[in-house]
């Protein structure tokens, strides 16, 4: 998911057109603006050189006249014979046109225009053009000097020139240039056609004010293009804005169906994972809950997260690419787990809600799979104990029984036959009574150990024990232990452990009726205590058939009671050894078998030594070795 | 007066019971097992055979007494045990088998009386 400013990039036509159309509408208003400006001030100018000549065509026209008028009584520049006429600067039509007309006639087709004056045989002009021609004698050349009078005249800016019909004549102050507005005005003047008066005035600029105009229009335009962009713009931001949020929206009630999905967690929190890194484009991300030894992590996908990030407090304004942001998974203000990840794209606060939303939605799961748990374990457990409960009724009732039986049968005889049996086989009897009777309370005692593991074994308590003194003590009371056999002890004295009384006595005689039962009679038991480094041992080894390697692990579960002759003829619940272990267990002991080097089996129970005299330390310690 | 052959992996059951039928006045064998009863049977010539049910590891006394059964039809056949199942219970009287339950001497003399 792209932030809420980089998804508005995209440009749609309409937007565009709604651009272009008011610049270009501002641009040819502008321009059509101008153009009407400047053919205004062509007209205007055109109109401006018009007056001009109207103005002084008149002042030079008379000029023309008045000099042509003068030519006959002024100095002559120059005088032409007829007869020599070729070889003069005259043009001939000029000469031909004054000859024929009898009047002064403007020549333009000189180095200086000049006014051309038939001068006729007699002095007088005749009266028919074929006198005329017969009595030319001679041509007078006058210059025409009319560039004080267009110097005169001349209009600010422009200019006033006259033209002949070959050539510019003179012009004040220069002839028109070409750019600029010209009028011209023919003169008028009789036996000199085409002469003209011209005036031009430079091609006006257009004025600022137009300028201003054209300016000021396209930028209303502009303005207005710039305005429909912001507007459109805005829109967009806030059409990516609503599409964000709809993503993210999205993402969350996506989220729901993941997380509810299933309470296992091996399965749920893949899937909210890949949900989480593809709806907001993560780079990684890592899960991890609380342990005993600091966090562990329990999932973990893509670029590793920053472990040094702790869950923040608030939700972050935003984060950038690469940058690890930790959110704790929390249930009644219990941390179940922190949630790591790294952006893969700048997200922003939105996006962050909406992660801050999914996690929240996985701490829910996160605890619902943790009562999930609890309860499975419950009804595994009770379904557990429900199937011991079947094994140990069909075993301990028969167990129960033969004892029972044996005692009831042998008193009933007794009874009913005291009289036909003679002391010895009556003393007999009694003593196969009084065995079953101590075995049904062994069993019974077993049973009730039983029921003490099923309920869970309290802590021994923190005692300490000199381990030698308190196997002495138990074997000294219970004399009937191992009876039928040789009971030795091998005790190393100043053996500590942590530990009770209680723990020990149950291991013990578990451990040593195990060995008599298993072992035949009148051989030995040995029961030793020893050091070994930083434990203590407890062995009792007997001189029975052993324990097979195969059987040796097993022996200790409950229930269990091993393979082979011995086992077979004997009785038992098969949880005498269990006990040892659960109650090893609870004193950090660790219970084995393996053969004895004299043949048999060799129970070993090895517990922690704790504080001895050389090294006692704490107080307690030192207490218990004064006493 | 019947002659009878007890057997049991039990020691103290086996030597109840044999003492008490021989003090009725029979004459008792005992045997530690099924297989150990198997081999007195061609020796001893019993008239009654009550066998434990469960005497590991050699064959139960229900598998034992319907091998007898079948293989002499004329010996009467008790089984004499703690367990008392309901289904082994029919399966034996099904078959014509007494099937007793351990404890009650009373029941066992009547069983053996011929």
């Amino acid at each position: 998911m792209q932030s809420g400013a980089a998804a508005g990039t995209g440009v749609s036509p309409a937007r565009l057109a709604g651009v272009a159309i008011p610049l270009v509408v501002g641009l040819i208003l502008s321009v059509l603006l101008i153009v009407h400006e400047r053919s205004d001030a062509r007209r205007e100018a055109a109109s401006a050189v018009r007056a001009l000549v109207a103005s002084t065509v008149t002042k030079i026209r008379t000029e023309v006249r008045n000099e042509l008028a003068a030519a006959a009584g002024g100095p002559a520049s120059k005088i032409v014979s007829a007869n020599h006429l070729a070889d003069s600067q005259i043009s001939p039509d000029i000469a031909i046109t004054a000859r024929d007309s009898g009047q002064a006639t403007l020549d333009d087709s000189m180095k200086t225009a000049s006014i051309v004056l038939p001068v006729y045989r007699g002095g007088s002009v005749a009266p028919d053009t074929a006198a005329r021609r017969a009595a030319i004698e001679s041509y007078r050349i006058v210059p025409l000097t009319l560039t004080p009078t267009l110097a005169d005249l001349q209009p600010l800016g422009g200019g006033l020139a006259v033209k002949g019909p070959h050539r510019l004549v003179t012009a004040a102050p220069t002839p028109a240039p070409s750019d600029a507005i010209t009028y011209q005005v023919d003169m008028d003047l009789t036996g000199s056609p085409g002469w003209v008066v011209e005036a031009w005035l430079p091609e006006r600029g257009i004025p600022g004010v137009a300028w201003l105009w054209a300016v000021g229009l396209f930028a209303l335009f502009a303005a207005g293009a710039a305005a429909f962009w912001v507007m459109q713009r805005r829109e967009a931001v806030a059409n990516a804005g609503l599409r964000a949020i709809e993503r993210d929206r999205a993402l969350v009630t996506g989220m729901a169906p993941v997380v509810q999905g299933s309470l296992d967690l091996g399965e749920v929190v893949p899937a909210f994972s890949a949900q989480l890194a593809d709806g907001l484009h993560l780079s990684g991300l890592s899960l991890s809950t609380p342990g005993d030894r600091g966090e562990k992590q329990v999932f973990g996908w893509g670029v590793v997260p920053d472990k040094d990030v702790r869950p923040a407090t608030s939700t972050p304004e935003g984060l950038q690419p690469g940058e690890t942001l930790a959110i704790g998974l929390s249930r009644g203000g219990r941390t179940l787990g922190v949630l790591r990840v790294v952006a893969g794209v700048p997200l922003g606060g939105d996006e962050l809600v909406a992660l801050s939303v999914a996690t929240d939605m996985l701490g829910s799961t996160f605890a619902n799979a943790e009562t999930f748990v609890r309860q499975q374990e419950l009804v595994e457990r009770m379904r557990s104990v429900d199937e011991l409960k079947t094994v140990f009724l069909a075993t301990a009732s028969h167990e129960l029984r033969t004892p029972v039986t044996a005692i009831t049968g042998f008193s009933t005889l007794l009874i009913e036959r005291w009289e036909d049996m003679g002391r010895a086989q009556q003393r007999a009897l009694v003593e196969r009574v009084k065995v079953n009777g101590h075995r049904l309370a062994t069993l019974i005692e077993q049973l009730l150990d039983f029921s003490q593991l099923e309920r869970g074994l309290p802590r021994a308590n923190d005692q300490i024990l000199e381990l030698g003194e308190t196997v002495r003590g138990i074997l000294d009371e219970q004399p009937e232990v191992g009876t039928s056999h040789q009971l030795v002890t091998n005790i190393v004295d100043g053996c500590y452990v942590r530990g009770s009384t209680a723990a020990v006595e149950r291991i013990l005689t578990n451990l040593v009726g195990n060995a008599a039962k298993y072992s035949p009679a009148e051989t030995t038991i040995t029961v030793t205590v020893q050091s070994i480094g930083e434990r203590v041992e407890l062995l009792v080894d007997d001189q029975g058939p052993g324990v097979s390697v195969d059987d040796r692990e097993r022996v200790f579960s409950r229930f269990y009671r091993g393979r082979g002759d011995t086992v077979t003829r004997t009785r038992g619940a098969g949880i005498g050894l269990a006990i040892v272990a659960e109650y090893a267990g609870s004193m950090a002991g660790l219970v084995s078998v393996d053969e004895s080097p004299g043949g048999g089996a060799r129970f070993r129970v090895s517990m922690p030594k704790v504080g001895t005299l050389v090294n006692a330390s704490s107080a307690e310690e030192a207490d218990v070795t004064h006493s | 007066m019947a002659r009878v052959l007890v057997a049991d992996n039990d020691p103290d059951a086996l030597d109840l019971a044999v003492l008490d039928l021989r003090l009725e006045g029979h004459v008792v064998a005992g045997a530690p097992g099924g297989d150990e009863a198997l081999a007195l049977i061609d020796i001893f010539e019993p008239d009654v055979v009550v066998l434990d049910y469960r005497m590991p590891p050699g064959p139960s006394g229900l598998a034992l007494a319907l091998r007898l059964r079948a293989d002499r039809p004329d010996l009467r056949l008790v089984i004499y045990s703690n367990y008392q199942d309901v289904d082994l219970v029919r399966q034996a009287t099904t078959a014509g088998i007494a099937f007793l339950p351990k404890g009650n001497l009373r029941t066992l003399r009547d069983a053996v009386r011929p």
